[in-house]
């Protein structure tokens, strides 16, 4: 009995760490988050949460740092290694939907399947700037929480 | 007797301006200032210049106020995010130039950005001049 319960708590601790969490709309900012990451990664954009890029494209992500999608943000050595050490504990692995070689999360299989309704024009128009600009109509993103339930108004016109 | 209290009275009150301003925000402004030079003052004129001025290193911010904004007493917005910066004026944002490693690392990254190179110590003194002081 007890034997069966430690199984079935195993395989609840599987299941909530697995990849296709992600695909929940709760992805939440693990508690662990280090300061690094929270001061560095949301300075120029709201911090995107581990679980939303595979590993791989975290690390090219975090080794073009100082020629970052046409901006500067290079950082301290140790900074920028709590940081990797952070987004591998929480990025899914390669292979899946979260995979982009120039390390956009906008460019996922994950985030287009996510904005398949909403038509590209709009997702770069004056407004929003930009895809990646994701609080432009998700009112919670900063908190990681993308649900469909929380737009914000601009969000809201482009809802099915 | 007369001068020396004169003196002191004097030096209290840089004391209590140095205070109002935030120390650390004078230290900062010091440290570049002192890098530039003996003969260096510090102008906030030169600073404002140099903050709203057209570079050439970037098409999609030619200027410090494309992010910061023109006013920077007010919320300034990322020119390719939209993210909201926060005011960068000393008095609206008490935080700001408190935390010299801060203030350097920024300073390295947009004067890259925008200008094509880094600025030298005494751009630095007087665009702080400027958001310190002047603004
Ligand atoms: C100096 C400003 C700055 C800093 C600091 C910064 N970024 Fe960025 N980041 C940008 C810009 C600019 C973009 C491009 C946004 C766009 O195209 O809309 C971007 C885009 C991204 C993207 C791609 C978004 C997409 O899907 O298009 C990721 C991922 C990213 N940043 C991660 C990070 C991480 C991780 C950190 C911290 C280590 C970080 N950024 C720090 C400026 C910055
Ligand atoms: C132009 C507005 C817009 C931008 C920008 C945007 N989204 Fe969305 N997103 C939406 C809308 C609208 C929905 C709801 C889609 C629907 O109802 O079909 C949505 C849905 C989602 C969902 C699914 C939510 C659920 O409840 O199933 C996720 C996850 C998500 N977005 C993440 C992101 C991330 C991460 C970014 C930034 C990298 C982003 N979005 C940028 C508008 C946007
Ligand atoms: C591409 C957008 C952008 C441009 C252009 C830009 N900055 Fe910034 N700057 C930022 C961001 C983002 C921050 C960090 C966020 C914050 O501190 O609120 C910042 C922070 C700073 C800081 C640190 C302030 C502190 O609290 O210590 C200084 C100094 C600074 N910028 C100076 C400049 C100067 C000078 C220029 C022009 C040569 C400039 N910036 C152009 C985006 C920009």
């Amino acid at each position: 009995m007890r034997r069966l319960a430690c199984a079935g708590a195993a395989l609840l601790a599987a299941l909530a760490s697995a990849p296709t969490l992600a695909d929940s709309a709760s992805i939440r900012v693990p508690a662990d988050a280090p300061a690094a990451w929270k001061n560095e990664c949301s300075s120029c954009h709201v911090a995107y949460p581990p679980q939303l890029l595979g590993k791989s494209s975290w690390h090219t992500v975090m080794k073009g740092l100082d020629k970052h999608f046409g901006s500067d943000a290079s950082m301290a050595a140790a900074d920028a290694k709590a940081i990797t050490d952070f987004l591998d504990r929480y990025a899914p692995p390669d292979g899946g939907r979260h995979d982009a070689a120039n390390g956009r999360i906008t460019q996922t299989q994950w985030f287009k399947r996510k904005h398949r309704e909403i038509p590209a024009s709009a997702l770069s128009s004056k407004e929003v700037r930009s895809a990646a600009n994701c609080q432009a109509c998700h009112s919670s993103a900063e908190k990681g929480v993308f649900s469909e339930h929380q737009l914000t108004p601009l969000g809201r016109r482009f809802e099915d | 007797m007369k001068t020396r209290h004169i003196v002191a009275l004097i030096a209290g009150c840089t004391l209590y301006a140095a205070a109002a301003f935030g120390e650390t925000q004078q230290t900062v402004l010091g440290g570049y200032s002192t890098q530039a030079g003996s003969s260096f003052t510090p102008s906030p004129d030169r600073g404002r210049s140099l903050f709203a001025a057209n570079h050439s290193a970037s098409a999609d911010f030619p200027s410090c106020t494309k992010c910061h904004g023109s006013d920077p007493g007010a919320s300034g917005k990322h020119a390719i995010t939209g993210k909201t910066i926060a005011p960068m004026s000393a008095r609206a944002n008490p935080e700001r130039f408190t935390d010299a490693a801060k203030t350097e690392k920024w300073f390295r990254r947009n004067c890259r950005e925008v200008i094509g190179r880094e600025c030298s110590a005494g751009e630095k003194a007087d665009v702080l001049a400027y958001l310190i002081k002047g603004s």
